[in-house]
């Protein structure tokens, strides 16, 4: 949260904030499966829908490849469509994710990130977000309860943009910020009804006057140039990212970069994370800018597209780069650590490190700890692991 | 920043307390956070919830492991985790116990509590069976925590408990969790 008015701010979990968002998006078809940490989101769905506050059709499926099903197809009919999950339910998806985005249809979907199987765990990580980064879908991640609410919109617009049509992810950090209370500044319905417009797809299914096939059988004479499309669209996306932010920032005021830079000016040692931990990072960078170290921080908001060119302009300077990560290569760097190593040359020195597999929890010592080991050179093309028993 | 920790176990209504104080502190213009720590995410098993207000907007998300206040709404919870971690120097720990305060404290220091904590120890459930009829503590703790903090005042969690509780558990449930609040307030 940026500033604070003297508005009424609503105590809001950051499931709730999603919800609340999706009150005023009104979709059409919210079709979903109850999976933790996303329940919050559903549950408090569910009430608006019994309360006839929205006019939503409310599908309760027996499964999340169910559930993106009904999504795939009433986005494909001309309706907005929007879904939730997490872990597991975000995998099962996996392959009905595939569909939506090569089938060019808008959606979007709230994530509460969490840990995936095995073994079972409940708790947060970044796995099951990344296990689909390359499933073509538009990946936005939130640091705090204000963000999901205010992402939301952003990725609707984004989503149904005539040079994008592709599904969003909007992500925040499971239990972490799902299930926290926080004050959400809530915009009027009205105002933010008429920054979402009415969606008018081009291609309805249901225009009976002009027939349409989606999901086509594609053979080597045309496949690989609708898979070329799609990365086209990923390339407008980028673009109309800001573009749309703008026009939002007209309302709330905030920024919607495609990063936040936080204390990188003549910034010797920078982090690089993304969602709620880039919250807990900022209190150290405070904390050791006052004693004159010269830290900054990188938080990553927009994983796909990926901003690499924009990320090199602004850590190019930066001499040592450590990168704070809640997944997994597994025979790899971290998949954040995989995009932020394309950004950096080899001069500049470069250290990984994965954290909170599990939900375990960082605290600020922690960051301030691999702050101070970057400071002083330490770094290898070793991961190193916070917070892991030895 | 004032920050609290609740021991309690799952469906022991730790979360809905902090969730109370944070609302309320929401209204008076404070920045809030009001989270739980589920671990094994069961009924009846230890939890933590914890609630952090303050003047600043608020960035930090993590546990909180120094907390000014600690709650503790199971006092079996004592002698299986250490409650008092963390509290520092003028800090309060408030626990539903039918022992004396001296007492408790004794037994607390023995397990690490800094020695200038302030121990308050709460017939809560006992005053919980009176009213409500039923063995939930959290609200009486929460009134106590009121009152031995100013932390928020009274009428201001009771508006907040009316308007929260009203719909959700009829009027005279509310009433009786407003009389247990203001039971927990006097104690202190």
């Amino acid at each position: 949260m940026k500033r604070f008015k003297q508005y009424q701010l609503k105590p809001l979990t950051g499931g709730a904030a999603a919800t609340e968002a999706m009150r005023q998006i009104n979709p059409d078809v919210f079709a979903a499966y109850p999976i933790t940490p996303q329940t919050p989101i559903i549950e408090s769905f569910a009430q608006l829908v019994a309360d006839k506050r929205v006019d939503t059709k409310f599908i309760l499926v027996e499964s999340e490849h169910s559930a993106m099903s009904i999504v795939v197809g009433a986005s494909a009919a001309g309706g907005r469509a929007m879904t939730a999950t997490a872990s597991q339910g975000l995998i099962l998806m996996a392959e009905v994710l595939l569909v939506a985005s090569g089938s060019r249809l808008p959606t979007v979907m709230n994530i509460a990130t969490r840990a995936l199987s095995a073994p079972i765990n409940i708790h947060n990580d970044h796995q099951d977000a990344m296990a689909v980064r390359d499933l073509g879908w538009i990946q936005i991640f939130c640091e705090n309860n204000q963000e999901v609410y205010e992402t939301n919109f952003l990725a609707i617009r984004l989503s149904e943009h005539l040079q994008v049509q592709l599904p969003v992810m909007v992500c925040q950090d499971g239990f972490i910020t799902s299930h926290n209370t926080e004050g959400v500044e809530v915009y009027s319905d009205k105002v933010i009804r008429k920054f979402l417009g009415e969606y008018k797809p081009k291609y309805p299914l249901l225009n009976l006057k002009k027939p349409v096939t989606i999901g086509p059988l594609a053979l080597p004479d045309y496949y690989f140039e609708i898979r070329a499309q799609l990365d086209r669209a990923m390339k407008q996306a980028k673009k109309r990212y800001l573009e749309i932010g703008r026009e939002l920032k007209k309302i709330t005021g905030n920024d919607y970069p495609y990063f936040e830079k936080y204390h990188l000016d003549n910034a010797q040692a920078v982090i690089v994370t993304m969602g709620s931990t880039a919250g807990t990072s900022k209190v150290v960078v405070d904390k050791l800018r006052k004693q004159g170290k010269k830290v900054g921080l990188l938080k990553i908001n927009l994983f796909r597209p990926f901003p690499y060119q924009e990320v090199n302009k602004v850590l190019s300077k930066i001499k040592y780069v450590g990168i704070l990560e809640r997944a997994m290569g597994f025979g790899s760097y971290s998949p954040l650590a995989s995009e932020i190593r394309h950004c950096v040359s080899f001069k500049q020195k470069v250290q990984d490190y994965t954290f909170g597999l599990g939900g375990r929890d960082i605290g600020p010592e922690e960051i301030e700890k691999a702050f101070k080991q970057l400071l002083k050179g330490q770094v290898s093309d070793q991961i190193k692991y916070i917070g892991l028993r030895t | 920043m004032f920050k609290v920790r609740i021991h309690g176990r799952a469906g022991q209504g730790a979360k809905t307390i902090a969730q109370l104080l944070a609302e309320t502190s929401l209204k008076v213009g404070k920045f809030v956070q009001a989270f739980p720590s589920y671990g094994p995410v069961r009924t009846g098993a230890p939890m933590n919830a914890f609630v952090r207000l303050s003047d600043e907007p608020i960035s930090i998300y993590s546990e909180i492991k120094e907390p000014d206040a600690v709650l503790v709404i199971d006092p079996l919870l004592i002698d299986m985790e250490n409650v008092g971690a963390g509290l520092k120097k003028n800090g309060l720990i408030i626990v539903n116990s039918v022992h004396p305060s001296d007492v408790l404290k004794k037994k607390l220091i023995k397990k690490g509590l800094h020695s200038q904590v302030k121990v308050i120890a709460l017939p809560a459930s006992k005053i919980a069976l009176e009213i409500l009829k039923k063995d939930i503590p959290n609200t009486v703790l929460l009134g106590a925590l009121v009152k031995a903090t100013g932390v928020i005042k009274l009428n201001d969690l009771i508006k907040t408990v009316k308007e929260k509780f009203n719909k959700k558990l009829g009027s005279e449930l509310t009433n009786a969790n407003i009389q247990v609040i203001k039971k927990g307030y006097e104690q202190v």
